[in-house]
């Protein structure tokens, strides 16, 4: 047998659109190994036998194990190993933040400052190859248990339990407030980071299971906790945590101020970009744009906007190091022509009289040591304040929770967020047979952990429903 | 997938009737809620109060006026058995109905179908219903008839808002035992009705119709404020408490979109024309 030689620094990147072509179109700028260039990315996994990228993966994905049938060139069979355990690897490929999980603990990045594996874009490779190939793609299921689980929200959360559920035989509908499923995947990760193609391909293969997605329903007004009771032996809740919070600045009301939510759902829900013409949903054009925030969904603003040809303009109260979004997303929005201001706090939004914004009043912050060994606690520079002038403010600062479909469950304990962080450690809430998951019960976190909540719940739901066994560990 | 049109009906240059099935909306539904209606793909999503129903059938009953391209549109593309992708509902608060006695609804233009449709609930729990049915102009008027089991007393009145107004006023005026007044159309009319009933010290319900592209508050483009605070029509509404609604803030943020939406419909409109004269030629042909 050849001698493995460990490839520890060439790692295949991923080939990007240039940046003078992306920011003009809403076409994903990520293009996806070609397939030789994947193969030979696979290779350069080791096969680590105890591999210290699985337990860091939100999902606990087996990656070495469908990283190998890659090498073989078993795409479906990669595919299918993913689908263990998510049912939306083309959706974490792009999305999640590999380099802090999976990809940073990478054995080939312990010696000589090698490079990981590219995990998810061989993630992604191994999806679109089955999508785009055509090849028939069949997915196996118990026989049916005649139990039927109702699933609120279809997110993430909502689909993955849906998956898993309808996998172990059981008949799942999902109820979806949003003419269209997919949750944050669908209103608000762009286009341009994740084709809708991808996207409507494994929601598709979950409903090849025969999982039922009844949109335009409202669950809390078209249908009510009491109906589902009736009609379910099990009801998960996977609603997210969807309500655009604002700044808390004076001018928030004033025109052109919008919440990240509002901005993002008209482009990627009501496909915006395409007004006049091919949409009826306007939005804003060539304008001046402030971006407020320092995540994810900050960056998706900007990506957005900048791809909208405005003037675009990021202020965050941190510095760049200290953000949660990823350091090659701000390359890549800066490459685009974003202008980042950083240790830059807002404290007011300027309008007209006609009642428009004008411009936001920031002031500069230094990050001085916490007491406590937390984070760095940003403070105000005296006499720094100064205008930036827009036309629109965008505020990505966080999500605040959204009750409806949970509020009117008798006995539901609700924590004082009003989320459901009340769970026990089997997504069991205090009400027998209702279950819960994802950003209902974290608050705000990415994708992949609300699949793996989905998962984790499916398998506790479908404990109940074989065994009618009902424990709840958390506080009474 | 989609929601039929089971009927059609045009009334005027102005408003337009359209039956959809969608009985999933009926099944919660109570007075004062509505529906949001997606046409197509690529469409824009338009809040419509549910004007009539028919649980029977499973259908409801939307009164459209045409105010920009998407009303336009789905008056002149959509015809009886054509599907409309969405119908997501009922949406909004169920707002609390008392039987107070004599309870007057003055509607304007689009908004008649709103206080027609609260309307109903107060005089099925026993109120004494009353109602100015308001119209910017003679021409785009609609007939009484088309309320008339609400009501005996029903005055349409066209002119514009003050003239409106002043019926409102005048009716009170005579009518000192008036316990409720209930309002729709567009925050500049509901404003001067609130003038009225707040001189006459009248209790007022009216109805904010906000931006609105997701049926739970989520986009947030539906926030409105109530005596200083912020509320979502789509959840807390879309009625609320005609003495505390914020109506300036409300019109502003109104206006945030009319310049995309006139231009969108002159761009429809340009197509149509060009359709027509299309049309012509081949005829001629």
């Amino acid at each position: 047998m050849a001698k493995i030689v460990y490839r520890r620094h060439d790692r295949n990147e991923m080939p990007l659109m240039p940046p003078e072509k992306r920011k003009k179109t809403f076409d994903e700028y990520a293009l996806g190994f070609p397939v030789n260039v994947a193969i030979d990315e696979a290779y350069r996994c080791i096969l680590c036998k105890k591999a210290p990228c699985i337990p860091v993966c939100p999902a606990e994905l087996d990656i070495p194990r469908w990283i190998e049938q890659i090498q073989k060139g078993n795409m479906a069979e990669a595919y299918r190993i993913i689908r263990e355990k998510s049912p939306f690897g083309a959706v974490c490929g792009r999305v999640c933040p590999q380099e802090r999980q999976c990809e940073s603990n990478c054995v080939l990045m312990f010696k000589d400052n090698g490079l990981s594996v590219s995990i998810g874009g061989l993630e992604r490779f191994a999806a679109d190859t089955v999508r785009i190939s055509g090849m028939p793609f069949e997915e196996e299921k118990a026989p049916d248990t005649g139990k039927k689980v109702a699933v609120l929200g279809a997110g993430p959360a909502g689909l993955s339990a849906a998956y898993f559920l309808a996998k172990r035989g059981h008949k799942v509908v999902v109820y979806e407030a949003l003419p269209e499923p997919g949750g944050v995947m669908r209103y608000g990760i762009p286009p341009a980071r994740l084709d809708r193609k991808a996207l409507d391909y494994e929601i598709e293969l979950i409903e090849k299971l025969g999982v039922e997605i009844k949109t335009d329903h409202v669950v809390g007004k078209t249908i009510t906790y009491e109906d589902l009771r009736k009609e379910y032996d099990a009801i998960f809740i996977g609603v997210g945590s969807g309500r655009g919070k604002t700044i808390g600045v004076p001018g928030e009301g004033l025109i052109g101020v919008y919440t990240a939510i509002e901005f993002l759902t008209r482009i990627n829900l009501y496909e915006a970009f395409k007004f006049p013409e091919g949409a009826d949903t306007p939005i804003p054009r060539g304008k001046r744009v402030v971006v407020v925030g320092g995540g994810f969904t900050a960056v998706d603003c900007l990506i957005t906007s900048l791809r909208l040809d405005n003037e675009t303009h990021l202020v965050y109260r941190r510095t760049r190091e200290t953000s949660s979004a990823r350091d090659e997303e701000w390359d890549h929005v800066a490459e685009e022509g974003a202008i980042l201001h950083w240790l830059t706090q807002p404290i007011e939004i300027i309008g007209n009289e006609k009642g428009e914004v004008v411009g936001i009043k920031c002031i500069k912050m230094e990050l001085v040591p916490d007491e406590k060994g937390g984070r760095p606690k940003p403070k105000p520079v005296p006499n720094s304040e100064h205008i930036i002038e827009c036309d629109i403010v965008v505020q990505a600062v966080g999500q605040g929770p959204n009750p409806l479909a949970y509020q009117d469950i008798p006995g539901l304990k609700i924590d004082k967020w009003q989320n459901l962080s009340t769970v026990d450690s089997k997504f069991r809430t205090n009400v027998e047979g209702v279950f819960a998951g994802g950003d209902v019960v974290n608050g705000g976190d990415t994708v992949v952990r609300a699949i793996r909540h989905g998962r984790e719940a499916a398998e506790a739901i479908h404990e109940y429903l074989m065994t009618g066994k009902w424990e709840y560990e958390g506080e009474e | 997938m989609g929601f039929p049109i089971l009927k059609k009906e045009v009334l005027n240059d102005r408003f337009y009737i359209l039956e959809v099935h969608a009985p999933h909306v009926l099944e919660k539904f109570a007075p004062g809620q509505f529906v949001m209606v997606l046409p197509k793909k690529g469409g824009e999503i338009i809040p419509l109060t549910v004007f009539k129903y028919d649980t029977q059938k499973g259908s409801i009953t939307l009164l459209i006026e045409v105010r920009g391209k998407s009303t336009k549109e789905l008056l002149v593309r959509f015809n009886e058995g054509d599907e409309v992708r969405d119908v997501v509902g009922p949406v909004g608060a169920k707002p609390h109905l008392e039987k107070v006695g004599k309870v007057l609804l003055v509607g304007y233009n689009y908004g008649n179908a709103c206080v027609y449709n609260i309307g109903k609930g107060l005089k099925d729990i026993g109120n004494e219903i009353h109602f100015i049915a308001g119209f910017e102009s003679e021409e785009t008027a609609l007939s009484y008839t088309l309320f008339k089991d609400i009501s005996s007393d029903i005055k349409v009145v066209s002119g514009g808002i003050k003239k409106v107004k002043e019926e409102v006023r005048d009716f009170i005026d005579a009518n000192k035992d008036t316990s409720l007044v209930v309002s729709a159309g567009i925050p500049e009319f509901e404003k001067e009705i609130e003038e009225v009933a707040d001189v006459f010290e009248v209790p007022h319900l009216t109805h904010a119709s906000a931006i609105m592209i997701d049926p739970v508050g989520l986009a947030g483009s539906d926030r409105v404020f109530v005596d200083g605070e912020v509320k979502y029509a789509s959840l807390d509404g879309p009625w609320f408490d005609g003495h505390k609604l914020d109506y300036d803030s409300l019109i502003q943020r109104n206006n945030i979109f009319v310049d995309y939406e006139k231009e969108a419909l002159r761009k429809f409109e340009e197509e149509l024309e060009k359709e027509r004269k299309r049309a012509a030629r081949k005829k001629r042909v």
